[in-house]
């Protein structure tokens, strides 16, 4: 039936694209409107910032400089910092996070009693709100009020007369605990998925080959939940350094320069020194390095299975 | 009585603890967080701690509630986080619909796009969406935030979304189809009221999003008249250096409404993280 026969009355019409093949971009619609208004178009503006300088304090306009922020970013030692900090955020976080998430996971698969009441608790932290993790812990870790600095001084562990939080080589270790205790359930949710995904009944047949449960592990589970580890690690990465959150409320980037992370440097520079077209260009960075470890690591892990 | 009980092996036993543990690192702290918001000041600077349950009250509850502005700022959580969930659910409950029920040409390439958005770096968005808002006109509005926390969580919603209409058997629809219900009414009658308790935990899974968000906040936001409690929070930490008993019972009461929501709909939330990523 095509809308000329119902073309009778204007409600006609309308209920007749409502019934009809536009029935779903109909419903589409609204959300993808938001997309594009709210992401692409943002997305679509940084990028172009990135290729200008704009900085407010100067006026609102921009003026075309192509690649020039991307070279002033080689001259710059704080953003050289920053980078080499980023890169030990992300690889000492998305290695002690994945490995806690999946030894948290083949534990949490077990059959036990009230394991879903645990495993929906082990999930809260992941939940709670940033600035009460990060509160939370400069307050278990405080220097002078601190329980677990306390404790770790009962045992003959201490961070030197000024703490933790004023130990430039350590600061950054505390931020990325901190991060660990809120975001490894994150890994635990994916891993235990796909755990949860594999017959049962294939444990009886390897234990049947004689295989003991670390073989079990390394040459069934991990081979079949190796595409999901690929997943989680990837969307972990980008949650690790895309939101300068947890660092900015712990640390700012101190003491000195020593936690400042590029999406943090990106922060300050744009609304500190209101330079929005080198914070943007930072950010494109961060983007384009993203893209660049998710390549690489698809790759490798592709290779990693053939053999 | 024990002879009918299996004689469990070690590892048994060693998987219990391990369990056990990370229930500890989970709770610990927040329960930590807790005791101290109880005590006095004298008492948290007090080393070694002495563990009493004397001497406690909720008088740093009163205290915050009273002497300082943070009513306000939840009060504006609370605004911004029920508009968030209301046009986020509603938008992304006829995407799901959509993308769940009419096999359309340019579906995968919708649910791509949609799973794809979750790698765009939130720094990047920051200064654009504020060049933008500030455009608009919407900064330092509840329109404006609510807008920016909208987009973000629409995409999960509709991966939820979509999973959950995916769940329901279509005969149900047809029958009503053949019963004369138009494609909208077979829609709003028969599938919506069967994922309620879906519907229930993606809004709890939007609202605990906007709910939690600093950054966009503290760039949105610039006055008491539509601050959120993260930001305002952050700010009376600076100022008025809190004494760790309001610092603390603060945290405590922010967290409450989280802690609710995932007491009532938990289960059904986490889904939420993992939507669509792991199939296809």
């Amino acid at each position: 039936m095509s809308a000329k026969t119902l073309a009778g009355s204007p409600l006609r019409g309308f209920k007749s694209i409502l019934e009809g093949k536009y029935f779903a971009w109909i419903l589409l619609a609204p959300s993808m409107i938001l997309v594009v208004a709210f992401i692409f178009y943002p997305l679509y503006r940084g990028v172009y910032l990135s290729l200008t300088r704009t900085v407010l304090l100067e006026g609102p306009d921009s003026t075309f400089i192509g690649l020039e922020n991307f070279r002033q970013m080689f001259r710059d030692s704080l953003f050289l910092l920053a980078a080499k900090n980023t890169l030990i955020f992300m690889v000492v976080g998305l290695i002690t996070q994945l490995a806690v998430g999946l030894g948290a996971a083949m534990l949490l698969s077990q059959d036990r009693k009230y394991i879903g009441l645990i495993r929906v608790l082990v999930v809260l932290p992941w939940f709670t709100p940033p600035v009460v993790t990060a509160y939370m812990w400069r307050f278990i870790l405080d220097q002078n009020s601190g329980v677990l600095i306390k404790m770790l001084e009962g045992v003959g562990i201490s961070f030197g007369p000024a703490g933790l939080w004023s130990n430039p080589e350590l600061a950054i270790y505390a931020v990325l605990f901190v991060d660990l205790w809120a975001s490894y359930p994150f890994f635990m949710l994916f891993l235990l998925a796909a755990i949860q995904g594999i017959p049962k009944d294939m444990r009886e047949s390897t234990a049947v080959d004689g295989a003991n449960s670390w073989q079990h592990f390394r040459y069934v589970v991990l081979p079949l939940i190796s595409p999901v580890i690929v997943v989680s690690s990837i969307l972990g990465v980008i949650h690790l350094i895309n939101s300068p959150t947890l660092v900015l409320l712990m640390t700012n980037g101190g003491p000195g320069d020593s936690t400042t992370v590029l999406p943090l440097l990106a922060f300050q520079i744009a609304f500190q020194s209101y330079d929005f077209g080198y914070s943007s260009a930072i950010s494109v960075a961060v983007l384009a390095a993203i893209a660049g470890f998710a390549m690489v690591y698809i790759r490798f892990a592709k290779f990693g299975k053939e053999d | 009585m024990t002879a009918l009980k299996k004689k469990r092996p070690v590892s048994y036993h060693l998987v219990n603890i391990g369990i056990g543990f990370l229930a500890l690192f989970a709770i610990l702290p927040i329960i930590w967080t807790f005791y101290t918001s109880l005590r006095t000041n004298v008492d948290i600077n007090k080393f070694p701690t002495k563990f009493s349950f004397s001497n406690l009250s909720f008088d740093a509850y009163f205290g915050v509630w009273r002497d300082t502005n943070f009513p306000m700022l939840i009060k504006n959580s609370l605004i911004v986080s029920t508009m968030t969930v209301i046009i986020s659910l509603a938008l992304g409950t006829f995407a799901g619909y959509a993308l769940s029920r009419s096999k359309f040409r340019g579906r995968q390439g919708v649910l791509l796009v949609y799973l794809a958005i979750r790698l765009v770096p939130g720094v990047l968005l920051l200064i654009p969406m504020y060049l933008f808002m500030n455009r608009l006109g919407l900064l330092d509005s509840y329109i404006g935030l609510t807008l920016a926390y909208t987009t973000f969580t629409l995409p999960a919603t509709i991966w939820l979304m979509k999973g959950f209409f995916d769940s329901l058997p279509p005969d149900l629809e047809n029958a009503a189809r053949i019963d004369g219900c138009s494609r909208m009414g077979a829609m709003w009658r028969i599938s919506i009221p069967l994922v309620l308790p879906g519907l229930a935990a993606t809004g709890t899974l939007t609202a605990i999003t906007a709910w939690n968000d600093v950054l966009f906040a503290l760039l949105l936001t610039s006055s008491d008249r539509t601050r959120t409690w993260p930001v305002g929070l952050r700010e009376m930490i600076g100022e008025f250096q809190l004494p760790w008993e309001a610092l603390t019972a603060t945290s405590i009461l922010s967290l409450l409404p989280v802690v609710i929501g995932f007491a009532l709909v938990g289960r059904k939330m986490v889904a939420g993280i993992t939507a669509g990523s792991l199939k296809d």
